[in-house]
């Protein structure tokens, strides 16, 4: 049994925002297993990058994490002082952001940055650090790496600096790698590319994976657990293979129908899920998902469904599963 | 031909090559047309001003002595009979020869000399002050944007917004009265008057620099701000640098490209602060020399001076646009 | 041309251009941009700091707000909030309303007093409350009955001539107005809109007003040609020549701003679909283009109305605008220094003045600019 390395518990991040206070993430709980990748899935606004962004304890204002625990390696983050989260922020939790394009800061060249990362958190010298950083440019496979180290961002094609995100985010050995939809931004083609390359060094290096996207054919093929996120909750969690094959939430069913896929029947419609999401500032009693779900009951609008085991390994927050 | 002039000529030669060879011909080409450009049409339109005002110094410099033929002479010597584009065409090209001519008032000397008088408690006012709100005001704005809705925060703003919309000649009479005030008192107070001192300097140079302080407050501000909230905060953030390496490397080296290039118009505005602060504080600078200049008529003065001042704000802009360059990769290698 | 227009974008990023001084006289503007206008925002202004965080925000308003307003009243409902910005425009236009109907209620309000050179002429207000009559033997005095807020160095009310001269501020920058909202308007939305030439031309002028010290070019065209001018237009030639100067100096600004919206407009779906179904491009300018540059002109000509009275004050200050004995803020500054060790009064009046109009006239800018930017958040 592999040990626990990330245990998340009934985190909750609100935005105190002029129209009233967004509940991003409420009462969320997952954890995560060293070396093991996990998946979190849900639509734009479901709460899952602010559940990323809150374990590395980066939300700003007007946002805050109001309560919850996140226990990595059994320590609890929240109760870290400002010099634990240096270390813990790209040495043993690291990063990579959806739009490479602005992740990095315009006015350094590649190089810099990731030695920056290199020497903030492994005591090595100057020249040590480039040597690492040509190291961690080559594995990403960006050719002539020791060259283009000296090069700035903007010289850079979309999927190029991304892999200059992974080798520093991969430069510092981290235990865990947070991906925040990292290939949402990139052509499609380069798509797989990139995904292809960060799991196969995540395997190298050791790394447990956090991969947040939206995108369930991306969870498929690289991620061993899912959760799903709707209306800044869990509503479903089960190992990759049981929630294609047998969902238990409406939700997760819903969207597994509007994905194309390419053994579907010719002619079969793609179907879309109605509606909007939920307004988050004054969220109604009951389940988020209810104004939406095909299977609504009466009981669905005035009791909230519990995120329990429906199944073996697998836990859903609906009255009616499956 | 003096000394100053053939300086300014190497230096602006030096400064144009170091330049061309860091960014590049095509970028210096286009700057340098622009400002040729801007000099061209500033002296123009100074110069039409000049030529079609009624009424000439010829009056004023003969007074009791006024006859046709002696002014009719007068007016052949300063070349004033020429018609107007031959007039124009001399004019440039004794600037171009760095000969601003002789003042209409003072026939023993040339504009140079009158320049060179005032010019130094002017530049001195400009550059302290100027120098004091940067070192003040960007600290204080980073300051500001870093603890963005805080109670800091806005006392700053309240004060830059104060300070930024007032002009200084609301302030220094206020600032006059509490002098006045102060020493009815016996309590010892600031000079109001002169310069050359230490005691004469300060008060003049904090009120000049009030105002720019300001700006460059909410400026800094606003552009810090703006930085921020950048992604690639947040990516120096997420790889663990320290919070005060995430300020000043990461934010504020990105602020700093529009803070550069607001240096070229602040100067054009410090102009006009020196303009008031020399007036008020009797300062033997070139905005006094140039009031008396325009109500005496003596155009050959005002032209010098506004040619340099021209020069002045058009030089800064392409040193910033060079440092703009220098600041931001993406400019030199496109 | 092609080439250099393009370079322009590259190089002189509009940040720049926008960041630049217009007037060159009292304060150089902050521009209306939305980056800027962050600035000028009121404490309480939260910045968007992520991307989540506004796209929370945008969700968290969108649903909330029930019924679909136009979005002119939305901005008018926003600014109706904005209790600094309201109480500011009240105070503002007090002081302006007061400066042009005052007058005729302050001639008859005051008792009779003896004044003449041997105090032996009766005199009503309609004498003494006239801002340019003098009386010697009652100089520098301090506020009475008589004489609200003192009289100054030769004898002459100060409230009076107060009101004379906010009287020429407005005038003046009404002036201005006119100028500065007409030219940039027809210019800006040209450039904007066809680009080529005018395009060109607005930003050379540009440069060329940018590097000019502005101020001096206002007092040179007000001391060559201030005699021309009142000879051919009686004693308000002077203020239309400053006007004149000021307008001058003041629209390329506006220009710019009207054409950076304009092109902003050009690209937009609805504007597309008009040009699709056969709008001539002038239809599509002004039913289009025109009446949404409302917001952009009006929170720019805000800003300008502090840069043209401040503009107006330090032409006259420096003795080159409105000539004794009439009156103006800046003249009545000038000619009260003097007197600030014997009867400092005469100069806090007019300086207190300026600085509540110009403060006001400043929070009622930022107001707008908050209300009326349809980029900000609520």
């Amino acid at each position: 049994m592999a040990q626990r390395l990330l245990d998340v518990q009934n985190l909750r991040t609100h935005f105190f925002t002029r129209s009233g206070v967004v509940k991003a993430v409420e009462d969320v709980s997952f954890y995560l297993d060293e070396g093991e990748t996990l998946g979190i899935v849900g639509e734009s606004g479901s709460g899952k990058s602010v559940t990323s962004l809150s374990v590395m304890r980066l939300i700003v204002p007007p946002g805050k994490i109001v309560g919850g625990k996140l226990l990595f390696q059994d320590e609890d983050i929240l109760d870290m002082d400002e010099d634990d989260l240096y270390n813990l922020r790209g040495g043993k939790i690291a990063m990579i952001f959806q739009d490479p394009m602005t992740s990095l800061n315009p006015v350094y060249t590649v190089g810099f940055q990731i030695t920056e990362a290199i020497r903030a958190h492994l005591k090595l010298d100057k020249s040590a650090a480039e040597k690492r950083t040509v190291e961690m440019m080559d594995r990403v496979r960006i050719p002539e790496a020791r060259g283009r180290m000296n090069d700035y961002p903007h010289q850079f094609s979309g999927g190029m600096r991304q892999r200059v995100m992974i080798a520093m985010a991969l430069s510092c050995n981290p235990q865990l790698l947070i991906a925040d939809e990292p290939t949402t931004a990139l052509d499609v083609t380069i798509q797989a590319q990139v995904l292809e390359l960060m799991k196969g060094l995540a395997q190298e290096f050791r790394t447990a994976t956090m991969l947040i996207t939206h995108d369930l054919g991306v969870v498929a093929g690289t991620c061993q657990r899912v959760a799903v996120m709707y209306a800044g909750r869990i509503v479903e969690e089960a190992p990759t293979k049981t929630i294609f094959a047998n969902p238990a939430h409406p939700y997760t069913q819903a969207m597994l129908t509007a994905v194309p896929r390419p053994d579907a029947e010719r002619g079969a419609r793609l179907e879309t899920i109605g509606g909007q999401p939920p307004n988050l500032v004054n969220l109604p009693p009951g389940c988020s998902f209810a104004p939406r779900c095909r299977k609504a009951q009466p009981r669905c609008l005035r009791e909230r469904p519990l995120l329990e085991t429906v199944g073996p390994e697998q836990k859903a927050a609906c009255f009616y599963p499956y | 031909m003096n000394v100053f002039a053939i300086l300014a000529v190497v230096v602006l030669l030096a400064f144009i090559a170091y330049a061309t060879a860091r960014i590049g011909p095509r970028f210096m080409v286009r700057r340098l047309a622009g400002l040729v450009f801007v000099l061209l049409g500033v002296s123009f339109i100074i110069f039409i001003l000049g030529f079609f005002a009624p009424g000439d110094a010829v009056f004023t410099q003969l007074g009791q002595h006024y006859t046709p033929q002696a002014a009719a002479a007068l007016r052949h010597a300063y070349g004033l009979d020429l018609p107007w584009y031959t007039q124009y065409l001399n004019y440039l090209n004794r600037l171009i020869h760095f000969d601003l001519g002789t003042s209409f008032t003072n026939d023993t000397r040339t504009v140079w000399q009158i320049l060179q008088l005032y010019v130094p408690a002017s530049v001195q006012l400009g550059i302290s002050g100027t120098v004091l709100a940067l070192i003040v005001g960007v600290p204080l704005g980073i300051l500001a944007a870093v603890r963005a809705n805080s109670r800091v925060d806005a006392s700053l703003q309240a004060v830059g917004l104060v300070f930024y919309a007032l002009p200084s000649f609301v302030i220094i009479p206020l600032f006059f009265v509490a002098m006045v005030s102060l020493h009815q008192r016996g309590i010892p107070t600031l000079a109001t008057s002169g310069w050359g001192t230490i005691d004469s300097e300060i008060a003049p140079i904090a009120i000049f620099g009030l105002g720019i302080f300001a700006y460059y407050l909410r400026l800094t501000r606003a552009s810090m701000l703006e930085v921020l909230g950048q992604d690639y905060v947040r990516t120096a953030r997420a790889k663990g640098v320290r919070e005060r390496v995430v300020v000043w490397r990461h934010a504020f080296r990105n602020a700093v490209i529009p803070l550069l290039t607001a240096v070229g118009p602040a100067l054009a505005f410090a102009v006009v602060g020196v303009f008031i602060v020399e007036d008020f504080f009797n300062i033997p600078g070139i905005g006094e020399e140039t009031i008396n200049a325009i109500s005496q008529r003596d155009f050959p003065i005002v032209q010098g001076v506004t040619i340099l001042l021209a020069s002045a704000v058009v030089f800064m802009n392409l040193v910033t646009d060079v440092a703009y360059g220098l600041a931001d990769p993406r400019i030199k290698t496109q | 041309m092609q080439i250099d227009d393009k370079s322009r974008e590259t190089t002189d990023t509009p940040k720049r251009m926008e960041m630049f001084s217009s007037t060159g006289l009292g304060v150089p503007p902050m521009p209306p941009t939305a980056a800027n206008i962050k600035d000028l925002g009121p404490a309480s202004d939260s910045p968007t700091r992520t991307s989540i965080q506004a796209e929370l925000d945008a969700r968290a308003e969108g649903i909330s707000d029930e019924k679909p307003i136009s979005p002119f009243r939305a901005s008018l409902r926003r600014f109706a909030r904005d209790r600094r910005a309201v109480i500011s425009l009240i105070i503002v236009v007090f002081i302006f309303v007061a400066s042009i109907i005052g007058p005729f209620i302050y001639e008859h309000i005051g008792p009779t007093i003896k004044g003449g050179f041997s105090s032996n002429i009766v005199e009503g207000p309609q004498v003494y409350h006239d801002p340019i009559h003098q009386e010697l033997l009652r100089s520098d005095q301090p506020p009475t009955l008589a004489y609200p807020l003192g009289t100054d160095r030769v004898g002459r009310d100060i409230l009076a001539r107060l009101l004379a001269g906010v009287n020429v501020s407005v005038q003046v920058a009404f002036l201005v107005l006119l100028f500065d909202i007409g030219l940039g308007l027809i210019v800006g939305t040209l450039a904007g809109y066809y680009g080529g030439l005018i395009d060109t031309f607005l930003a050379r002028f540009t440069d060329l007003i940018f590097a000019f010290p502005a101020l001096l070019f206002a007092s040179v065209a007000a001391a060559t040609l201030g005699t021309e001018f009142t000879d051919r237009l009686g004693p308000s030639g002077r203020l239309i020549l400053v006007s004149l100067a000021l307008g001058i100096t003041i629209w390329p600004q506006m220009a710019r701003y009207v054409r950076g919206q304009t092109l902003q407009l050009k690209e937009q779906q609805f504007i597309e679909a008009s040009r699709t179904v056969g709008t001539s491009d002038r239809g599509i300018i002004t039913r289009h283009i025109v009446p949404n540059l409302f917001s952009i002109v009006l929170t720019a000509a805000t800003l300008d109305i502090v840069g043209i009275i401040i503009g107006e004050a330090t032409i006259s200050l420096l003795g080159l605008g409105v000539q004794p004995p009439g009156s103006s803020l800046g003249l009545m500054i000038s000619e009260a220094a003097p007197m600030i060790p014997v009867a400092f009064h005469e100069i806090l009046f007019p300086v207190l003045t300026l600085a509540i109009i110009v403060l006001c006239l400043s929070f009622v800018g930022d107001g707008i600019g908050d209300a009326f930017n349809p980029r900000r958040k609520d």
